[in-house]
């Protein structure tokens, strides 16, 4: 058998030809082989992100053929001021405090098949009751607005296939939304975007 | 030089050595050793904190040898694109390759705690503390290790003789 010294000996050996044979590729290579993660990982992060917009606006895309029939309606407060064009998603003059009355209806599309959650963040004050639809479910949930925004999750059984839902919130008199430091006062955020309902056009 | 330069000079090549010596191919131990060193910069700031950054390197580099198999295609992409050429060495010696072909004839426990104790110049009692095994156990590897590499080269002689 060999002893503890022999065999600490034979593995020197080894080591020192071993040695001999190893060409470090250096600290250069790997720095080079970091940066070239760290961009391939950034590139990879933008492109999530464009994917996650895109679903944004696929998400806000009306569906074609009938118009929506009571599309957003708002009163402002301010005297005489135009009535803001339907289911616009930026109001240029969306002034800081906006009165609601009447329907505010969306059709928007629903990405995916499957449990479907959305969630309305309300600026402003009072409420009302949104009600969502797709072709096999209907739900209708209290939507608050309050200052902070506050937030209404709702929740809906699965259409089969990828497909379109009605929101329509019936407010109650007197709600008001208004405008947040971010420009927006009524949103629908969904898994993969939001669409903005109600924002100042930023100039 | 950074800190890191000077580590990765002190300890590269030493864990080469032990890598090859473990699993027999010494291209291979030198891409997921060099593996094991970006991931040590890419969290050098971590990394350089503990008490021995090498011990760090080594376990990453062994477990990434390890799942040699899983990464052998992303290694030989890498290899090619980062090697203009390699260059050209005698071939190993006799007395090499009766090493590591008795090494290689060892079962993988035994051969871990070779390598870690003869060439990482691990104690017996963190050899076992890694392998989770009473200290006699290693010991006991050591041994039959130590037996298997003597029996080998008596064969090696032998053959030489003949």
């Amino acid at each position: 058998m060999l002893s503890d010294d022999d065999t600490r000996a034979e593995f020197a050996r080894m080591r020192e030809t071993v040695l001999r044979e190893v060409r470090p590729p250096g600290t250069a290579a790997a720095h080079l082989t970091l940066t070239r993660r760290r961009r391939r990982l950034a590139a990879a992060s933008s492109a999530v992100f464009v994917v996650a917009v895109a679903g944004g606006v696929a998400f806000a895309q009306p569906k074609p053929g009938p118009p929506v029939t009571t599309p957003l309606v708002i009163e402002t407060t301010e005297a005489g001021s135009a009535a803001p064009p339907p289911d616009t998603r930026v109001h240029p003059s969306l002034p800081e405090t906006t009165a609601l009355h009447d329907v505010t209806r969306m059709r928007v599309k629903a990405g995916n098949a499957g449990p479907l959650r959305f969630t309305f963040v309300c600026s402003g004050s009072g409420s009302g009751r949104a009600t969502v639809k797709s072709e096999t479910a209907s739900v209708t949930v209290t939507v608050t607005c309050g200052t902070p925004p506050v937030s209404t999750p709702i929740e809906l059984d699965a259409p089969p296939d990828p497909a379109w839902v009605d929101f329509a919130i019936d407010w109650d008199a007197g709600t008001r939304l208004t405008v947040t430091p971010d420009g927006w006062a009524l949103q629908v955020l969904d898994a993969e975007g939001k669409l903005t309902i109600m924002q100042r056009k930023s100039t | 030089m950074t800190d890191f330069d000077e580590f990765y000079a002190a300890h590269y090549a030493d864990l080469v050595v032990q890598i090859y010596a473990y699993f027999g191919d010494r291209q291979e131990a030198q891409d997921v050793v060099q593996e094991a060193f970006c991931r040590a910069l890419a969290n050098w700031r971590r990394v350089a904190g503990y008490d021995d950054p090498a011990k760090w390197v080594r376990r990453v580099a062994w477990n990434l040898a390890t799942s040699r198999w899983r990464r052998a295609r992303t290694a030989l992409r890498y290899l090619l694109r980062q090697r203009a050429e390699e260059p050209v060495v005698d071939g190993p010696g006799p007395e090499r390759v009766a090493l590591m072909q008795a090494l290689l004839a060892l079962p993988d426990a035994h051969r871990r705690a070779m390598v870690l104790h003869y060439l990482a110049d691990l104690p017996v009692a963190e050899i076992a503390q890694r392998e989770r095994v009473p200290e006699g156990t290693v010991k006991s590897w050591l041994h039959r290790g130590r037996l298997a590499l003597a029996a080998h080269f008596t064969e090696v002689e032998n053959d030489a003789v003949r």
